[in-house]
């Protein structure tokens, strides 16, 4: 807990009152009444007393008595206003009952007024109402500050975990890449001395450091989707999608044969996320295709109301209706590791990336038929 | 022939590279400093860098940016800082962060390579780096 915050606790409950009258008995009178309040008294016996006790601390409520030598109840109250830490301090007038002097009073910011001669009951019922506001205001002030406390923790709890992940993909990658490398190296150098057993357990190692690699990889996309900044701009989709295939030797033939089917329209997204939610799409419709099949892929768009739907249509090996609602799951598979190599977060990275630039995603699917994977977003103008 | 200097700490990657430049066919002579103290030593040709015919200045540094003592960044920092030492500065990092990239072209340096996850590409990357900046690119000093 914060200095401010423990020094601010050790004056809660204890409101302020300042009572300002030049009669000393009438001081005395209200002290009398007040005293039953949960609040200190402060004593004030002219408009200038009154002004000097308002510098050192915050009152709950004054009461100011209208009729005084030199500076008057209204003077005193014109001066308190003038003041900015006193602008909303509560101000209740004593006065007889006089309607010029309460229209006056009004207009000068007084929330109420109390008729001499005082009646004790209504005194400490108004008074006490305003002492019972300022504890609930200060409470309120004082979860606001734990609020911030909280908020504070959290973000620097958020750096912490950035420089860790910064770390992870430092530190832990690096022994991957020996790992894989000296293998590597082992095959390559060592050709014609090794059996093809050891050739093969080589090549057992080189596959599972990268598969690690991938999945370190996939881990930071995903906690960088949960909580990079994603601006919303327009976004040129098809041409994304045409330099996209123009860059991964995977997408192109022979390896696979995609087909854009209608220029794509601009969305309303980030390019970043919508990269990620390409690349895993595309991706995922590259690998999971019956074995020795060519991977086709047809990418096409259709006009929702305001909004686009960019679907990715393959001619996979299908999700079965049972497993569709849970792909996008965090690491969730449906398809045995062994057959299909894989990370289980990129489509929840796909789904979270969506989702954090406004939009769904959703599937159409059957087993040996292929699936549609489908992304929807507000269609730029 | 321009020799290079590589400022790399983790030892794997060192003899990685070593291997990825023979088999580029790169036969300047190369020197590697283990840290960023001992690369400001080459430099400076001090300690045990301090025979010049065996350590001639470098024309080409590959600089790690995560070093021990001193790091990558303040390496490249002080290197151009020294006015007579007009050399290439090429970053080889496993860092993508868009920070690391933008303060070291701040401070200078000529490229940002990362370190590909897979050790066989670095061939490529080698392989690129003898054609441009040990082939084609030129220096004030030449």
């Amino acid at each position: 807990m914060s200095l401010r915050l423990r020094a601010f606790m050790g004056a809660e409950g204890t409101a302020n009152i300042l009572i300002v009258d030049d009669r000393p008995e009438q001081l005395l009178a209200m002290q009398v009444v007040l005293a039953d309040l949960p609040a200190n008294i402060v004593r004030a016996e002219s408009g200038k007393e009154a002004l000097r006790q308002l510098l050192h601390q915050e009152f709950a409520v004054i009461l100011l008595d209208v009729k005084m030598p030199i500076m008057d109840g209204f003077e005193t109250a014109a001066l308190i206003r003038q003041r900015p830490a006193c602008q909303d301090t509560p101000i209740i007038f004593v006065t007889a009952y006089d309607l010029e002097d309460l229209a006056r009073s009004y207009a000068l910011g007084a929330v109420d007024y109390i008729q001499t001669p005082i009646v004790p009951e209504i005194l400490r019922t108004k008074v006490g109402v305003f002492v019972d506001l300022f504890t609930k205001a200060q409470k309120i002030k004082q979860q606001a500050q734990q609020l911030q406390e909280h908020v504070q923790e959290l973000t620097e709890l958020n750096r912490e975990l950035e420089a860790f992940s910064y770390s992870i993909s430092h530190d832990m990658r690096a022994p991957l890449r020996s790992m894989q490398g000296f293998a590597q190296h082992l095959i390559d150098e060592y050709n014609g001395k090794l059996d093809e057993h050891a050739v093969s357990r080589l090549q057992r190692i080189c596959r599972s450091a990268i598969r690690l690699d991938n999945l370190i990889q996939d881990v930071l996309s995903y906690q960088k989707i949960l909580r990079a900044e994603a601006p919303k701009d327009h976004v040129d989709l098809d041409r994304l999608v045409r330099d996209m295939i123009q860059t991964y030797p995977d997408w192109q033939p022979p390896k696979a044969h995609i087909q854009i089917e209608n220029a794509l329209p601009s969305v309303i997204g980030n390019e970043a996320f919508l990269t990620q939610c390409v690349s895993s799409l595309v991706g995922n419709a590259i690998k999971f295709v019956p074995p020795g099949a060519l991977p086709e892929i047809k990418i096409g768009s259709e006009l929702i109301g305001s909004q686009v739907r960019v679907s990715f249509q393959d001619n996979g090996i299908g999700i079965a209706p049972e497993d569709q609602s849970r792909i996008f799951r965090l690491f969730e598979r449906v398809s045995p590791a062994t057959q299909y190599e894989g990370t289980g977060i990129g489509l929840t990275i796909v789904r979270k990336a969506v989702q954090r630039m406004g939009g769904q995603v959703g599937l159409q699917s059957e087993p040996g038929k292929g699936s549609r994977f489908w992304i929807q977003l507000e269609k730029a103008d | 022939m321009k020799t290079i200097l590589l400022v790399e700490d983790e030892e794997d990657d060192v003899f990685f590279l070593q291997q990825a430049f023979r088999k580029a066919g790169i036969l300047n002579p190369m020197h590697v400093a283990s840290d960023g103290q001992q690369a400001i030593d080459y430099f400076k040709g001090a300690g045990k860098f301090a025979n010049r015919t065996e350590f001639p200045p470098p024309g080409l540094v590959l600089l790690d940016l995560k070093l021990p003592y001193v790091m990558g960044l303040d390496v490249l920092k002080w290197v151009r800082q020294q006015p007579e030492l007009p050399v290439v500065v090429i970053i080889l990092s496993s860092s993508s962060e868009l920070a690391d990239i933008k303060t070291a072209y701040r401070l200078g340096a000529n490229a940002y390579l990362v370190k590909p996850p897979d050790v066989s590409k670095l061939v490529e990357v080698a392989k690129s780096i003898k054609d441009f900046w040990l082939t084609h690119n030129v220096l004030p000093a030449e």
